[in-house]
Parts: structure tokens; C-alpha cells; sequence
């Protein structure tokens, strides 16, 4: 769909009599109404109205009621979902239903300033206008249980069978996948109808632990699709009686994660990453990698932003504590992959599988944003074990307070993101912090707490 | 008599900040002054229905609060929202302390109305606070009016739930949605209220 004109003849031709709508709130959940064609098209350009409450509750449904913003309407009022028409798809699976991704916006179609994918835009079009483009490969890890969400829920979450062969931690085991076969050949069958492009799926390291590769395209295309893969997986595992969950750390070892592959491109295309008369990486890139470094403790917060993704950051477990970056590295933060001009490129392995991948791409271009402004340089590159360090190494923050505080004293990134959106952000992160302690988590325990799964398993 | 000081571990965990808040309230009570600053032991404060913890350490007159409780440190099993105690374990190996600490949980808190103009001396200078508060006490009928009275938020209740919600004990959107305040005015100021009261049971405003 390019505009709203041909949308009459769109729905036609596709059968499409009701439109789900779906926006993303900053705690990386969708929200939206299944809406009658007649109603989408007479409310365009601005879109349906949606209590204000959708997009500042958290995820068990309390308001923000101890923390304000400008944007937020005075008494639970409405604000709008505005279409982006060239997201409209069809279903497939559904044969009258199709899809649209929208924007929150205010009555005068203002985006609100809470809104993470026109905040990602934003940043896009920032890029653009240096004549950048980003190109983002985005890795899903999630885990794949045999029982359905009910039968989960009844028990507590107790006793989680994976859906796998082997119990023990391998990885790439064709063996361990093949249970997963039938799920995935249906999640795969949905994303090709939708326009989601894949290109890979295996068994990964954890038990009953995969991982889906999504095609690069553009950051908010990118995170779009992240959204509609975690939709429909969250559908079929549903509709088999199965349950996927993104949640950071259903379970105590290896978490998931969500790698975030990404490089920039001039306004023809051309790799502005790889400079073969250097060691592979161009001062931009160099720049770029520079301002991650110096950006990555602030950016933990909306990269990691659950008390359970931040038990992910623990040495050996496949995710990274501190802010190193190293040539195909990957027990660092930050791994380059500079031996050829089409595919040298980051991959910044610090997002955990339940981050908003908005917020996610929107944190990673405000450091590389600040990078090349500043002109910084980055550190040498770490090419040993990035992990068990000695303690003179400084470790990324891993407690909700210290992740906020990073957030709140990065000049750099408060400059690119807004500084009203970091402070709310971190509000929201206070919120989760305060009622983990005291509605019954326990920090000092190693263990999930039960907490953790009613608030992240069915929702993330 | 030695002035005390609290300090706090690093990275504390809420419980630690709001009994370091509540502590520092309380010390600017001459009755709580007097007797901790003769304290010299540890105590644990255990919730009893959910994990959180806190130990303090007594020390001259210095008071430090942690998270982890030590092994058969004196223990004290109570609902954190009431403060209510439940039950006293290894009293037998520290009487005097357990005695004392008994002492020291009474509420030092000063009147409703004495908490309130210090809250808001404080929260008054925040961003989207209301800029007048008219508080009305159910138990007397009494009011007080601070800031400017034009367009003020309105609260209500009891002595008891002023005094907590003003005194750190309370955060108001919790005390709204359990009904023990109730509150007239628009929500965005209710919000940065509801922040101050917060702020100010972690030990921030």
C-alpha cells in the first residue's frame, strides 16, 4: 500500500474486511483494536483513538501513575494510532483480517514523544540527512516449551519442558531442532505471506533454545519486523499448544538475546563501513564503534530493560559485561566483521530478547550518531576472553538503578534520544525495579521468581 | 549525646533506602536519638510475606543498612505495609538488643500536620507539582492549606494515613488505589504527587 487513496482497491483485491492495528508501547508490547475496513479508511490519516492509558501502563496493566509527561492526556483521554499504510498486509492465514503498524499521535497528529518507533524515524531521517543509511539484521533467540500457556499459568511456570532432544546445553544440534521442525515451518509459512524475510533458523546454545535470523533491511522495517515475528511465533505456538517466550531468562543459564547486525550505506548503496586500505574498518565506521563503546552503560537500560535481562549479564552465559568491542569477538559487546567491503559490519550482542527493538535501534544510532559528530576513537580492540575479567575492568551495569543513572548521566545519548523520553524511560524503569522488590522478587536468589514469569513469559 | 549518622551498602535495594529514610525521620526525635545511639548490635527485619530483608548495624551511634541478613543475627518478622511484628527469632541470644530494638520500632513519627509542611517545603519546588495542597483530616475535621490555594490538589483521610503518606510511609497512588487517601485534582498533579511521595519514602526528595 503506498497511500490512502488506493486503499479501497487494496482491501478489495486482498479480501480484507478488518484491519488490526498495532503500535508498540515503550515496554515493547503491541496494542491496537481488530477494526471494520469502513471505520480504518474514515479515519485516516490520523487513525482510531486509543485510551492514553494503552500506551503508559507497564506490562500488568498499572498506569504511570507516579510519573508524568507533557504528552499524556489529562484524565485517561484518547490518543490516536495512526496508520502507516505501506505496512498494510494481509493475513493469510485469517482470509478476511490484514495488518497495519501505526504511530501514537495526539489529536493534531503530532507523534507523541512516548512513541518508540517515531522516536526510531526520527533517527532514521537524522542519518539520512548526513547521507546515511543503516541497514539492520536483527537475531531472534527464544525459547520453545511444550505445553500451552494455560497449562504453564496453572502450574506457575514450574517445571518447563523444552522442546528439544537433547537436555544437554548444546548448540547447532540439527537433532534438537528437528522437534521444533513443525512449529517453525508454520511461523516460517506466516512471516513469508507477511513480507517478513528469514533466513535462518537453529538450535541454540540452551536447551529448547533457537534462533531465528531476519533479513536486513531499514531500522524501522527492521524493528516492524521483530514485532510481527514475535506476533505471529507467539500465534502459532498458540494455535499448537505450545509456548515461546522472549522473555530474557525463562530459565537460569543462557538467556536470550536479540543481536543486532547492522552497518551504514551512502544514499547509493555503497558500504561506507569497509576501507581496504586500513585494516577493513573506515574512519566511520571507527567513529561509529567509538561512540557505541562510549554510549554502551547508558545504553543497557533500554537494551536490557527488565530486572530479568539484566540477569542475563553474567560471565560465560553467552551475553556480554562490559563494553568491549573485538574483531568477530563474541564474548564482547561489540564484534566487527571487517574482511570484505559487502558484509563488514557490528554486531552489537548487548540486546536482550525482551528489549522494544525501537528503543532497541534507537539507543544503538544515538551512540553511533554521537560517535561521528564527536569524531571519537575508539579504545584498542579487545581480542582475548571477555569475560571473568579481573576487577579493575570496568563491568556494564547490571542493577536497574545503575543502568538508569548511566542513562540519566550520558549527555550524549540524552541529546540524540530527547532528554523528557530518557527521563520518563527511567521512571518506568524505577516502577519495575520497586514493584520487583516489593511484590515478592528476590534479588539474592538465583532463581526465576515466580514474579518474573506472570509479568514477561506470555507478554515479551 | 553523639548525633547519629545511617549509611547505606551500595546498591541498595528499596527496603534498605525506605528504613535509611525512615531512620532519618525518626532521628530527628530525641526519644529514638537516645536510644539508638546506645545501641550497639544487629538486627534483621524480615518481611513476612515477601523476601525482602534489611540488617542494621547500631554502632555508636552510627547506623548501616544492608541487605543480607548475617547468621542467627536477631531477627524481626513483620508486615512491612503496617509494621506490625509477627515474631522475634534468636531473642534468647541477644535480650538487651531485642528488648531495645522493640523500643525502637515504636513510630517517631511527628503529627500529620508538622510532616506535611516538611513534605512539601521540599516537593513544592518540583516540576508539575500542584501548586497549592488543601489536606482535610477525617478524624477531627481539621484542614491545612499550603502553597497557593487557587487551583490546589485536594487530599483526605485519616490522621493515621496523612501522617504515613505525608511522614515516607506511603506513596499516594498506592494509598488512592487502597483507599486510604482519597484525592481530588488533575492527574498530572497527582502524578508528580504521587513521585514526591515516593521520592520521599526511598529517601530522595
Amino acid at each position: 500500500m503506498e497511500d490512502s487513496t488506493s486503499l479501497s482497491d487494496w482491501l478489495d483485491r486482498h479480501h480484507v474486511d478488518i484491519v488490526r492495528t498495532f503500535a508498540t508501547t515503550l515496554d515493547g508490547v503491541g496494542v491496537g483494536k481488530y477494526v471494520h475496513r469502513n471505520k480504518f479508511a474514515s479515519t485516516l490519516p490520523r487513525g482510531h483513538a486509543i485510551s492514553d492509558m494503552a500506551a503508559a501502563m507497564d506490562l500488568a496493566g498499572t498506569p504511570h501513575l507516579t510519573f508524568w509527561h507533557e504528552d499524556r492526556q489529562p484524565a485517561f483521554g484518547d490518543i490516536y494510532l495512526r496508520p502507516d499504510l505501506t505496512t498494510l498486509i494481509s493475513d493469510g492465514t485469517d482470509s478476511n483480517l490484514g495488518h497495519c503498524i501505526c504511530d501514537f499521535v495526539d489529536a493534531a497528529e503530532q507523534p507523541s514523544s512516548l512513541c518508540s518507533r517515531s522516536l526510531l524515524r526520527h533517527l532514521t531521517n537524522d542519518l539520512a540527512d548526513r547521507g546515511y543509511q543503516m541497514k539492520v539484521g536483527i537475531e531472534l533467540e527464544f525459547f520453545l516449551f511444550q505445553d500451552s500457556y494455560d497449562a504453564l499459568r496453572r502450574r506457575q511456570y514450574r517445571h518447563l519442558n523444552p522442546v528439544t532432544q537433547s537436555h544437554h546445553s548444546n548448540v547447532y544440534l540439527v537433532r534438537n531442532a528437528y522437534p521444533a521442525t513443525s512449529y517453525m515451518r508454520e511461523v516460517i509459512s506466516r512471516l513469508e505471506w507477511k513480507g517478513v524475510h528469514w533466513e535462518a533458523w537453529n538450535d541454540e546454545a540452551a536447551t529448547g533454545q533457537f534462533e531465528l535470523n531476519l533479513e536486513p533491511t531499514h531500522p524501522v522495517a527492521a524493528a516492524d519486523n521483530v514485532m510481527r515475528t514475535r506476533q505471529i511465533m507467539y500465534e502459532v505456538a498458540h494455535d499448537m499448544d505450545l509456548a515461546v517466550t522472549f522473555m530474557a531468562m525463562p530459565r537460569t543459564g543462557i538467556g536470550n538475546g536479540m543481536h543486532i547486525h547492522h552497518s551504514l550505506a551512502d544514499v547509493e548503496d555503497r558500504p561506507l563501513f569497509h576501507d581496504q586500505t586500513t585494516n577493513g574498518r573506515s574512519t566511520t565506521m571507527e567513529q561509529w564503534l567509538a561512540g557505541l563503546v562510549t554510549t554502551m552503560p547508558g545504553a543497557v537500560s533500554m537494551l536490557c530493560p527488565s530486572i530479568n535481562a539484566l540477569r542475563r549479564l553474567k560471565d560465560f552465559a553467552a551475553a556480554p559485561t562490559t563494553s568491549h568491542w573485538g574483531e568477530d569477538n563474541k564474548t564482547a559487546s561489540l564484534r566487527t566483521m571487517s574482511s570484505s567491503s559487502h558484509s563488514t559490519r557490528i554486531e552489537h550482542r548487548l540486546a536482550a530478547g525482551d528489549a522494544n527493538p525501537y528503543l532497541a535501534l534507537a539507543v544503538i544510532i544515538a551512540g553511533g550518531l554521537a560517535g561521528i559528530d564527536q569524531q571519537l576513537v575508539p579504545p584498542e580492540p579487545f581480542d582475548g576472553i571477555a569475560w571473568g575479567l579481573p576487577k579493575h575492568y570496568d563491568r556494564l551495569p547490571d542493577t536497574v538503578p545503575a543502568a538508569s543513572q548511566a542513562l540519566l548521566d550520558d549527555a550524549l545519548l540524552s541529546e540524540q534520544l530527547g532528554t523528557d523520553l530518557v527521563e520518563y524511560w527511567t521512571k518506568s524503569r524505577r516502577q519495575e525495579w520497586l514493584l520487583f522488590h516489593r511484590e515478592g522478587g528476590d534479588p539474592d536468589s538465583p532463581d526465576i521468581s515466580q514474579w518474573e514469569y506472570e509479568r514477561y513469559f506470555d507478554l515479551i | 549525646m553523639t548525633e547519629l549518622t545511617i549509611s547505606v551498602e551500595d546498591n541498595p535495594v528499596p527496603v534498605v533506602l525506605v528504613f535509611a529514610a525512615r531512620m532519618r525521620r525518626f532521628a530527628s526525635s530525641p526519644a529514638f536519638e537516645r536510644i539508638a545511639g546506645r545501641l550497639a548490635g544487629t538486627v534483621t527485619l524480615q518481611s513476612t510475606a515477601t523476601p525482602e530483608t534489611v540488617t542494621i548495624e547500631f554502632k555508636q551511634g552510627h547506623i548501616h543498612l544492608y541487605r543480607r541478613a548475617p547468621e542467627h543475627s536477631l531477627t524481626v518478622y513483620l508486615d512491612l505495609d503496617t509494621g506490625e511484628v509477627k515474631r522475634i527469632s534468636h531473642a534468647w541470644r541477644h535480650p538487651l538488643m531485642a528488648l531495645r530494638v522493640r523500643t525502637l520500632m515504636r513510630d517517631y513519627s511527628p503529627r500529620w500536620q508538622d510532616s506535611a509542611k516538611h513534605f512539601w517545603q521540599a516537593a513544592s519546588q518540583l516540576q508539575g507539582i500542584p501548586p497549592g495542597v488543601k489536606i482535610h483530616c477525617l478524624d477531627d475535621n481539621s484542614t491545612l492549606e499550603l502553597g497557593t490555594p487557587e487551583s490546589a490538589m485536594e487530599i483526605e483521610g485519616t490522621a493515621g494515613n496523612l501522617a504515613a503518606l505525608f511522614g515516607g510511609e506511603l506513596i499516594l497512588a498506592d494509598a488512592i488505589l487502597k483507599k486510604k487517601i482519597a484525592t481530588a485534582g488533575r492527574m498530572q498533579h497527582m502524578a508528580v504527587f504521587s513521585e514526591a511521595t515516593m521520592m520521599n519514602l526511598l529517601g530522595a526528595l
